[in-house]
């Protein structure tokens, strides 16, 4: 199962499995962030390459507006991920 | 629907272990994760590998599952996974028929240390794959395209 929502104070909540599956929704929620966000990974178990894609897009996009994303409370599976694609020194993580 | 098992004799320094392969076939189609996500928790669960080989299990498996989908030309719609453990290490083996030749291996390596600006979708996928298992093997016979994983028990 897999969620993701804006919620209050520009942080957009992610929750669950983010997988493949998951590309479409993610994409149109994540289309509708215009400013500079919070990435709140909390609930987060899993990510693929898909959902990694679509997050650089995202900071690629906030960028060119003088904007960016940045993640809070990755797990170490999920940190481990960003470190081995190097999406760790583009998505600041905190 | 329970995947087939059979039980084989493997033996290993002198000993005899028993092994469990556990093989499905699913739709082509990203849809069928989910499945495959329950093939490798059942395999997981049932050789008591931990969450960090059943992690790294899933996202490798995935990886090449969805390149399988998106990427491989023939008429097949359907993808075989098998799982195995055999002595210190977990196999998955993802078998796609009737494909047109295609080697995963002649991706672009991807430059993780890029700056933003210069990353480009594509190719990350495998490299993960490379970077969570210990081996990754490729065979192309009678138009069927095996991808085999390998990561080390320790």
């Amino acid at each position: 199962m897999f969620s993701i929502e804006l919620a209050a104070g520009d942080r957009v909540l992610l929750a669950g499995r983010f997988d493949a599956s998951q590309e479409e929704k993610a994409r149109q929620v994540l289309r509708s962030v215009q400013a500079s966000c919070i990435i709140d990974c909390q609930d987060l178990s899993y990510i693929s390459s898909s959902g990694l894609g679509l997050l650089v897009a995202l900071q690629l996009r906030l960028a060119k507006q003088g904007a960016s994303a940045r993640l809070v409370h990755l797990s170490p599976h999920l940190q481990e991920l960003f470190r081995l694609s190097g999406l760790d020194s583009v998505l600041p993580i905190d | 629907m329970r995947p087939k098992a059979r039980l084989e004799r493997l033996s290993s320094g002198g000993g005899i272990l028993a092994s469990t392969r556990r093989e499905r076939r699913f739709a082509k189609a990203i849809s069928s994760l989910d499945q495959v996500f329950a093939l490798l928790k059942e395999f997981v669960d049932a050789e008591g590998l931990g969450p960090d080989v059943e992690f790294r299990l899933n996202v490798a498996t995935e990886e090449i599952f969805t390149n399988f989908v998106k990427y491989n030309v023939g008429p097949g719609s359907e993808i075989l996974i098998a799982v195995e453990r055999r002595a210190h290490e977990a196999v998955v083996e993802l078998t796609d028929f009737d494909v047109e030749p295609f080697s995963l291996e002649d991706a672009p390596p991807v430059d993780v240390h890029a700056p933003l600006e210069q990353r480009r979708p594509g190719g990350l996928g495998l490299h993960l794959v490379k970077s969570l298992v210990d081996k990754v093997s490729f065979e192309y016979r009678h138009r069927a395209l095996k991808v085999s994983l390998r990561k080390r028990l320790d």
